[in-house]
This record gives structure tokens, C-alpha cells and sequence, in this order.
């Protein structure tokens, strides 16, 4: 069949000819499409509405040798309260360039895609009224998007000596710390780190920190409303390591961070800067 | 063999450069051109010199204007109070054929986009905050600022934006309305522009 029905959220929309354009969705059954709407930028097209980022809508699309093209759309949930708040918005584009660029087209991802649309209703009802706020729902998507894709990070103890995380606390038997290495995939004690000193530097957690990724991996249904936020250094130090675990995947310079960090008042760089970035495994 | 002569080949490489002008166009508006008389196609091509070596940025609203400063920013019958913010200079035509607003204006070239890396560094906004400041020979006596970027989810990015820095300043910060295209059928309007006319409801 040439001609299809998907449920899917629009994660870019870029203008394309004289009136038409370009859109990116993830789809829960086709995972995700690159498709034409053809004359979406006149006001009176019906699929002015439907072909704005963030959009949930169902989409009839005909298929094209490299190019689907979208011919009808029916609106779900146009998430409206997330164009109408600056930290919603900056937040929604980062992920949205996230998931963009973390799957592949036609290969589905139904978790990610239910994620996804978890986070944007969470914007859409409860937009965040603070910096942490937002800082904290940053966090909690990066942790469950990198458990979708495969690469969950292992926060039980050492990834490399396996000496276990005491359960209650953040800090190993000697005291010393752990240290989150995406390239390892998780903790890696001290002693450890010391002994490979040309690895990658990874982000030094605190406390706080472990026991809050421990606690969202832990959830049985990710829930972004039971979200509570952590302190404030400990929120920066959470940014600081999972935007790094992210950049390590993704591997490409994700757009949207700067003007996410400006609005959160935190710096865009992932990771501690401490060494070169690392290429993707 | 070359598949065209030369010159040709040349007029379709260039043509094919412009925005929304495939192979196939290129190819068909060249040979279109080459069948025209030649003083047509010379009109054509002075056009198109003089247009780019006439044209330039106003130093004041950053719209598209042969004369610096344009003559929208210094007609003396337009009102100094009342300055609109548009995204494109096409914006600026666009609300002069409406014949309605008389203020001047302020063009950012562009919206914020973070996915495509246009933050508000990229935009005339520091411009714009200059012409707000009291005492600038440029606008003194601006009272409101108009914020008529797109009602795409980029403009309004930049309007919510703009309007967090303009405030302050005190003058009064307005977002032009949403709603209804003229002569249309309710039936027909999407669901989140139907939404944002409720919102925008008046008492008549």
C-alpha cells in the first residue's frame, strides 16, 4: 500500500520550496520518517497545524522513493502550553534533536516514542517553573532515552573491578568516589580511574546524585510527574553527566543545547571538559 | 560531448542556485530566457546588477532599502511611538499592504530555532535593544513594541523571548492576534488556531 496511516510526533519542521516543508516525525509503528506537506506554510492549509514541532497527530502519508508526503492530519494533541513557555520550549527542542538524532528512519522504537510523548504531556499539563525544574526533567529523559536505546548506565557499582555500590549511599567502601565514564557504561570506582589515567575523565558524583539515577532507573513506569527535584549542585552535576553519557552516543553537536543551557544558567559543554571528546564506540 | 553549449550550461548551473530552482527548472527557465529578444533579457540582467549593487541593510530597522536610513524609518507622517517586530524584510511589505499600521519597524533577520543553531545571538535583537534605550537619537520616543514574528512555534520562541527583555523596560510589550482567516468556514480552521481565537475573544 502506497498510502498509510501513522500516530507520530513532529520533532523538526523546517520550510521547504516556496510554501512547503520538510518534517521529521517519529512514528510508534514506522519509527521515523522524513516527509513532505506540501503547501504547510499557507495559512489555510490543513496541515498548517499538524506539521508544527511537538505535534502528536495521526498522519496519513503516501510513500516516496526517498520523501513521504503527508496528505491528511488529524490532531491528537497539539501540546499548545509548550510553545507558550520559553523553558518548555528550549526543553522539547533539545530532546526532540535527541531522539532525531538517536534513531534510525523506519526502524521503530515504540519505548522512545512513548517517552517522548510522556515528557511533552508533562510540559504540556505542568510546565516547569524553575531552572531546576527543568534541569531535573532534562535529566530524567536522558537517563530513560539512553535505557531505550541500549545504554542504560550501570549504576550497581564498578563496571570495571565490579566492587559493589553500597545501596544506601553514593560513596564505595573507600570513601573516594565514583565516577560516571560513558565509554565504560557506567561507574567506575577510584582505584580504578587512577589505574587508567588515560581514559576519559567521566563527572565525579555525589551522593545525591547516584542515589537519584538508582531511583529513576528503578521506576516501573517512567513517570516524569513523580519527579523531584534534586538540589541545586546536585541538578548540575546530573546535567553534567548525562549530557556528557548523551553527547558520548549521539556524537554530534546537538543544536539546541546552548540556548537550553542559557535559559537553565548552566554551561552547554558536556561533560568536564577534562580531555578530548570521545569518538562513538 | 557536452550535453549544451557552454554558455548555456553556465545559465543553468546558475540558475539551478537559486532558493526552490531544481535541474529541471534551471533548465527550462534558461532555455526560456534564451529565446527571449535580447533587450528583455538585458533588462533582466541590469535588474538584477542594479538590485544587488543598490540595496542594502537600513542601519536603523534592518529592512531591505536603496537610501540609508529608509524611508520608512524617517517619513516624518509615520508615529515614533509605536515600533512592530517582524522576522523577514517580506514581513515589512507584507503589513504595509495592509495599509493599516504607521508606526516604523524592526526587522530581526530570523527566528530562534535551536535545532537549526539560530539562538537570539544570531538575530538584530541587540539592535533593537539599542533603539529602545532612552535618549538614542535613532527613537527616542517608542511607548510599544508590536511583536508580529510568525505564529509558528519559532516565532513565537522569539516573541516570548523579546518579550522577557523588552518589559523591563518599560514600555508596553504587544503580540499581534491569532485567529480566524477571513471569509473561512470554522469547520474548516485546525483545532489549536480555533483555540488560540477563544483565547483572543473580544467583547463586541
Amino acid at each position: 500500500m502506497k498510502s498509510y496511516w501513522t500516530d507520530a510526533v513532529v520533532l523538526r519542521s523546517r520550510p521547504l520550496g516556496e510554501a512547503d516543508r520538510l518534517v521529521s516525525l517519529l512514528s510508534d509503528s514506522e519509527g521515523k520518517i522524513r516527509a513532505t506537506a506540501r503547501g504547510a506554510r499557507r495559512g489555510r492549509s490543513s496541515l498548517v497545524a499538524g506539521t508544527q514541532p511537538f505535534v502528536y497527530a495521526r498522519y496519513q502519508l503516501f510513500r516516496g522513493r526517498e520523501l513521504d508526503s503527508i496528505t491528511q492530519v488529524q490532531l491528537v494533541r497539539s501540546h499548545l502550553a509548550v510553545r507558550d513557555q520559553l523553558l518548555s520550549f528550549a526543553l522539547a527542542s533539545y530532546v526532540a534533536e535527541v531522539v532525531d538524532w538517536t534513531t534510525m528512519e523506519r526502524q521503530p522504537v515504540p519505548g522512545v516514542f512513548r517517552l517522548l510523548l510522556t515528557l511533552l504531556a508533562e510540559l504540556d499539563e505542568h510546565p516547569p517553573r524553575s531552572p531546576g525544574r527543568a534541569l531535573a526533567l532534562e535529566s530524567w529523559f536522558e537517563l530513560h532515552h539512553l535505557g531505550e536505546l541500549g545504554y542504560r548506565p550501570q549504576l550497581d557499582g564498578c563496571v570495571l573491578c565490579h566492587r559493589p555500590l553500597l545501596p544506601s549511599a553514593g560513596r564505595s567502601t573507600d570513601n573516594s568516589g565514583w565516577w560516571l565514564q560513558p565509554a565504560q557504561g557506567g561507574l567506575v570506582c577510584s582505584s580504578c580511574r587512577s589505574q587508567s589515567p588515560s581514559a576519559e575523565p567521566g563527572v565525579l558524583l555525589g551522593d545525591e546524585v547516584i542515589l537519584c539515577l538508582r531511583r529513576w532507573q528503578q521506576e516501573a513506569e517512567p513517570d516524569p510527574g513523580a519527579v523531584a527535584d534534586p538540589s541545586q549542585p546536585a541538578g548540575r552535576q546530573l546535567a553534567a553527566a548525562l549530557r556528557m553519557y548523551v553527547d558520548y552516543y549521539v556524537n554530534h553537536t546537538i543544536r539546541s543545547l546552548p540556548f537550553l543551557a542559557e535559559l537553565m544558567g548552566t554551561t552547554a559543554a558536556a561533560g568536564d571538559g577534562g580531555g578530548p571528546r570521545a569518538s562513538r564506540a | 560531448m557536452p550535453l549544451y553549449p557552454p554558455p548555456l550550461t553556465r545559465l543553468i548551473q546558475e540558475l539551478g542556485k537559486l532558493p526552490g530552482i531544481g535541474p529541471k527548472t534551471a533548465q527550462r527557465l534558461a532555455l526560456y530566457l534564451v529565446g527571449r529578444p535580447p533587450a528583455e533579457v538585458n533588462a533582466l540582467a541590469g535588474a538584477l546588477v542594479d538590485a544587488r549593487s543598490k540595496l542594502v541593510y537600513c542601519s536603523r530597522c534592518f529592512n531591505i532599502t536603496d537610501v540609508d536610513p529608509c524611508r520608512l524609518c524617517t517619513d516624518p507622517r509615520r508615529d515614533d511611538q509605536v515600533l512592530c517586530v517582524v522576522e523577514e524584510p517580506r514581513d515589512v511589505f507584507a503589513l504595509e499592504r495592509t495599509g493599516e499600521f504607521r508606526g516604523r519597524y524592526h526587522v530581526l533577520h530570523g527566528a530562534i530555532s535551536p535545532m537549526e543553531g539560530l539562538g537570539p545571538e544570531s538575530l538584530k535583537i541587540k539592535e533593537l535593544l539599542r533603539r529602545l534605550q532612552p535618549g538614542t537619537a535613532n527613537s527616542p520616543q517608542i511607548q510599544e513594541v508590536i511583536l508580529a514574528t510568525n505564529s509558528s512555534v519559532e516565532g513565537e520562541a522569539t516573541a516570548m523571548y523579546l518579550a522577557r527583555l523588552l518589559k523591563p523596560l518599560g514600555v508596553r510589550v504587544t503580540r499581534i492576534a491569532y485567529g480566524l482567516p477571513v471569509g473561512g468556514d470554522l469547520d474548516y480552521v485546525d483545532e489549536v488556531t480555533l483555540s488560540r481565537a477563544l483565547e483572543g475573544r473580544r467583547s463586541v
